[in-house]
């Protein structure tokens, strides 16, 4: 019964193994960042932009009951927010740029979820495709980038959600960029 | 590449990372052994190692700001910060977090927005933090978040505690609301307001940008972090450049020119960003289109902006919805709402130089204002086709009441708050015009002093030089511009005093402005149009008597005296233009303003004399003897009340005597009007000097009422002194001239001399002619023409006679109105000297219906004509 479990439960049944409750957990924690991030839009107070990770973690607070919840529960539930995170930033910079370019920009409206410059959504959905394809070399280096990147996440947390060792998320991390840069930035 | 590959290739480099600069290359090479392909590949993805790091932290700086990416701190909400409670995040930045608080001892109930600083900052800056707290703490003002209170947490975390604001941000707000052009101008008014305050207080904004701005459900602006900006920024002042403190503290796209380049931040910087948040709110769009922040540093630095009015026609690429939409308005619509003095408005205030922007806050206030009122904008310059264009404009569509909220003084406030405020001006006005006239006066005798000490000893400095002086001096003064406009209205005003008409006219031009109120706008028209007025260019002096007289009508009480002053300058104006009706309906409503003040001071009486005086004039022109003889001895009543109370003789009692006496003449009642002239001349002579106009026409006059009562040899002495008087005046008046020459030959015709009189009346001839030909009026032609005929007449050459007085009849009849006595006297003469009983009757009969309603019955006049039906 997915849909009448909290997300407390979904996360608790993910790590139990449940493999199926990652992608109802995904669903509510997509629509929780969704929400978050209109809401911050629309009210939020203070000089400053609202980032994407502050809202991650902004979710967890607002939908993982914290009574019991362990260091491990709250990084797993962030490796799955970043990848939401992910998605809703790429879902928006391709409506901005649809719009952009001439899309039916008389009825389209967008909710204005962020404020980056048109530069900006251009290199995420770059750096969305460069994911892609470091996925295919190395999917773990992807995930580690998705939570640094998108969740904002430490080493330690990455290492936790992810059950890596330090080491390695450190190693990939490094690995990752380099590789990314290089597709963004090909050598002339 | 395969995984595998890849694999090995994240491993070396990851590896190499970990070993000392120096031996990273021949980790490399030992690492990847034969395979060079590989080695080179490593060695590429290691050089720019440096690159990609700052790539990403970039990148992730966006995303993550400061003090979120560091999650190993745990949310706050639920603790406590000094006596506050935290209740939850309402907002996360690279400079903090803020939180909805309230109190925790229950000592209010008031929600607060408690802003956490990021911890780690050195002693100093928490002293500066300190003494910043304390500037700002004053600053209360309805449109800002006021900052309630600051402090230090346990773990010795600065915090600042502000009003809590339910609201959005306000282009947000227009956009949802969807506001009109003139609805956003009257918010923008608002944040105006609350930055000026701020400026008065010295505390300069540095961040305004719509999500500092926030408007709440019931429309009212506040402005957030009032100077926290710059507090901050000392935090950050170690970092060396904007690209990085820049994403921080400024929104690049709201940076202004001085803050890219750290240069020094004054008022100057916050009046750029509010011209970009106009621009922002009328487009839509921000000035410049947003990319690569250094990129974006360089056209901040170096691009204009496009004008708004073009901005709304490109193709949108920045921003979720057109305009329009958000607007509810057409494209065309707005792009002509927006061209000309909005595009003018804003782009002065986003000049790269901060010099070439407004001087302040309030003066884009001020301008937007003028805007709304359909009053001319000071970004536009002065152009004069711009300034009539405007007033064409203006009174072409009528101004709402909203116009209100932008007027000069107080800027943006509610509606509500405007009537009292306008009262309030105006009790300040007295004052304010009490300090004027004192520096004005201070500085016009200083003018002469300055000047006199300047000049070499033995010349005397001209009254233009001293003037010029003046002139020189007034424009000196830049930091108070009432002032300023004072002075030189008063300097141009006495321009015209000494006839220097085009000066005045440049010099009032310039008045223009500096006195943008609508007062002072309406005394420097009028005194534009009584220049051109006194040069006989009345064609240009009316289109301007009649804006002046349009913008008291809209902004002034209908009692006003100073609208008053305009009126009756106007009146006579009018006057001269022969439009008498008009004139006539003006220079009541003078009389009647005039008339509503207590009275109880001779500047109001002697105000109500000349009033009543010109009124008199006005209705005697119409023809009206005895009620105009009425205003001019009602106006008398007031200089002689003046004139007990005032040492010596008052010249204004002459100029009503002469009036009085000059309807006496029409009236046939030369008892009365000899009874008034010893005294006219009197005061006269000793006020203004035999030679004046005033004391020639006492004398004329009184000549004539001899001439009348048959004392020829009086009248011909009388006649002549006045004559001798009148060519003593360098500046002698024409109709004076002519009317005494007039006079001159008609003495001689009825003591015979009828060659001497038809020598001097051909003489006045051929000017009058011209006049008349050319005008298709004149006042004095058919006098003329007519006093020929009769001495023709008299020199029994009647055919030639009765040409000169149908040409008479013809004249007055083109000159004066409908129904004119004088009329009645052309025609009267003609059936004079009409042979044929037929013409006699005719022209008498019409000279009856003319004559009889004016000077009754009994009159002379009424009597020949009479006298010539029954014949």
């Amino acid at each position: 019964m997915a849909d009448t479990s909290s997300p407390t439960q979904l996360l608790a049944a993910y790590q139990a193994g449940e493999k199926e409750a990652l992608a109802d957990l995904f669903e509510q924690v997509y629509d929780m960042l969704y929400g978050l991030a209109r809401l911050q839009r629309s009210k939020w107070q203070g000089d400053y932009t609202v980032g994407a990770t502050a809202l991650v973690n902004e979710a967890y607070l607002k939908l993982i009951d914290q009574t019991g919840a362990s260091y491990r529960d709250r990084s797993h539930f962030l490796a799955v927010a970043s990848q939401a995170m992910r998605h809703i930033l790429i879902d928006y910079a391709r409506r901005r740029q649809a719009l952009r370019r001439g899309g039916d920009f008389e009825r389209v409206q967008i909710d204005e979820l962020f404020d980056l410059s048109d530069a900006r959504v251009d290199e995420l959905i770059d750096l969305n495709d460069a994911m892609e394809k470091l996925s295919e070399l190395q999917p773990r280096q992807a995930r580690v980038v998705e939570c640094r990147l998108f969740g904002g996440m430490q080493l330690d947390e990455t290492a936790e959600a992810l059950d890596l060792s330090k080491a390695t998320v450190k190693r990939d991390w490094t690995a990752a960029r380099a590789l990314l840069f290089a597709l963004l930035n090909p050598e002339s | 590449m395969t995984p595998e590959r890849w694999e090995q290739i994240s491993r070396i480099l990851a590896d190499a990372l970990d070993q000392p600069v120096a031996d990273r290359s021949a980790f490399i090479s030992e690492a990847c052994g034969h395979d060079l392909e590989m080695r080179d590949e490593v060695e590429l993805l290691l050089s720019r190692q440096a690159d990609a790091s700052a790539f990403f932290d970039r990148f992730a700086n966006d995303l993550t700001p400061d003090t979120a990416k560091r999650s190993d701190i745990p949310s706050l909400s639920g603790t406590d910060v000094g006596p506050y409670r935290l209740t939850e995040v309402i907002g996360r930045g690279g400079m903090g977090v803020v939180y909805r608080a309230a109190r925790n001892d229950g000592a209010f109930e008031q929600e607060v927005a408690l802003k956490l600083l990021p911890t780690g900052v050195s002693e100093d800056q928490l002293q500066r933090f300190e003494a910043e707290r304390q500037i700002l703490a004053p600053l209360q003002h309805p449109h800002i978040a006021r900052l309630l209170d600051g402090g230090f947490s346990a773990d010795g975390t600065p915090y600042f505690v502000m009003d809590y604001v339910d609201g959005v941000p306000i282009t947000q707000y227009c956009d949802a609301q969807q506001l009109d052009v003139r609805q956003r101008l009257k918010l923008f008014g608002q944040v105006c307001s609350a930055v000026q305050y701020a400026h008065q207080n010295l505390v300069v904004h540095r961040d305004l940008k719509p999500s500092n701005i926030l408007v709440t459900d019931d429309g009212v602006v506040k402005l957030l972090d009032f100077g926290i900006a710059k507090l901050l920024d000392h935090s950050a002042r170690s970092r060396p450049s904007l690209t990085q403190v820049g994403a921080r503290v400024m929104t690049p796209e709201y940076a202004s020119p001085e803050q890219i380049r750290g240069d020094s931040i004054t008022t100057s910087s916050d009046v750029y960003q509010l011209g970009v948040l106009l621009y922002e709110l009328l487009t839509g769009r921000r000035p410049y289109k947003a990319i690569a922040i250094r990129e974006m540093e360089r056209i901040i630095l170096e691009e204009e902006p496009t004008r708004p009015s073009t901005a709304i026609t490109m193709v949108m690429d920045a921003t979720p919805q057109t305009s329009t939409q958000t607007h509810a308005i057409t494209t065309q619509r707005l792009q002509r709402e927006l061209r000309g003095d909005l595009d003018q408005i804003i782009l002065k205030a986003l000049s790269k130089r901060p010099d070439h922007r407004y001087s302040s806050v309030e003066a884009m206030a001020d301008d937007l204002g003028r805007h709304l009122q359909g009053m001319p904008v000071l970004a536009q310059g002065n152009r004069w086709t711009y300034v009539a264009s405007k007033f064409m404009r203006r009174h072409r569509t009528g101004i709402g009441a909203l116009a209100l909220t932008f007027s000069a003084l107080a800027v943006g406030l509610a509606v509500a708050l405007w009537q009292g405020q306008i009262a309030a001006q105006e009790r300040d006005r007295a004052q304010q015009q009490e300090r004027l006239a004192s520096e004005v006066a201070g500085f016009m005798k200083g003018m002469f002093f300055f000047f006199a000490s300047s000049v070499p000893e033995g010349t005397s400095p001209s009254p233009m030089d001293v003037l010029q002086q003046g002139v020189v001096r007034a424009e000196q003064i830049d930091d108070d511009r009432e002032l300023a406009g004072a002075l030189l209205h008063e300097i141009a005003d006495l321009h015209i005093w000494i006839r220097e008409y085009p000066k005045a006219d440049e010099l009032f031009e310039r008045t223009l402005e500096l006195r943008q109120t609508p007062r002072g706008q309406m005394a420097v028209l009028e005194r534009l149009a009584t220049s051109a007025r006194l040069q006989n260019q009345l064609d240009r002096a009316m289109p301007l008597y009649e804006q002046a007289v349009a913008i008291g009508d809209e902004f002034l009480d209908e009692d006003d005296l100073d609208m008053a002053y305009v009126l009756n300058t106007y009146g006579i104006a009018l006057s001269d233009a022969e439009e008498l009706e008009t004139a006539e309906r003006i220079q009541r409503r003078v009389v009647a303003i005039r008339k509503a003040q207590p009275m109880d001071n001779h500047s109001d009486r002697a105000q109500l004399a000349a009033a009543l005086d010109n009124l008199g004039v006005i209705v005697g022109k119409s023809g009206r003897l005895r009620d105009a003889l009425s205003h001019h001895e009602e106006g008398l009543a007031y200089r002689e009340i003046i004139s007990r109370d005032v040492a010596g003789e008052n010249m204004d009692v002459a100029w009503s005597l002469l009036n009085i006496m000059s309807i006496q003449a029409l009236l046939d009642e030369w008892d009365q009007l000899l009874e008034h002239a010893d005294r006219q001349i009197m005061i006269a002579d000793s006020t203004l000097g035999p030679s004046h106009r005033i004391s020639v026409g006492g004398r004329r006059l009184k000549a004539v009422a001899l001439l009348e009562q048959g004392d020829l040899e009086e009248a011909r002495a009388l006649s002549s002194e006045a004559d001798t008087n009148l060519r003593q005046n360098a500046f002698a008046d024409k109709g004076e001239m002519l009317l005494l020459s007039i006079l001159g030959a008609r003495i001689e015709r009825e003591s015979g001399a009828l060659e001497a009189s038809e020598r001097r009346l051909l003489d006045l001839w051929p000017d009058l002619d011209e006049a008349w030909q050319s005008e298709g009026k004149s006042a004095f032609a058919g006098l003329v023409a007519i006093e020929i005929g009769k001495t023709l007449v008299a020199a029994g050459r009647v055919e030639e006679a009765m040409q000169w007085l149908e040409l008479g009849v013809l004249i007055e009849t083109q000159s004066r109105p409908a129904g004119h006595y004088r009329i009645g006297i052309a025609h009267l003469e003609l059936a004079t000297a009409s042979a044929k009983a037929s013409d006699r009757e005719a022209h008498a009969q019409i000279a009856i219906s003319l004559l009889e309603p004016v000077f009754g019955q009994s009159h002379p006049l009424t009597r020949r004509a009479r006298t010539l039906l029954r014949q």
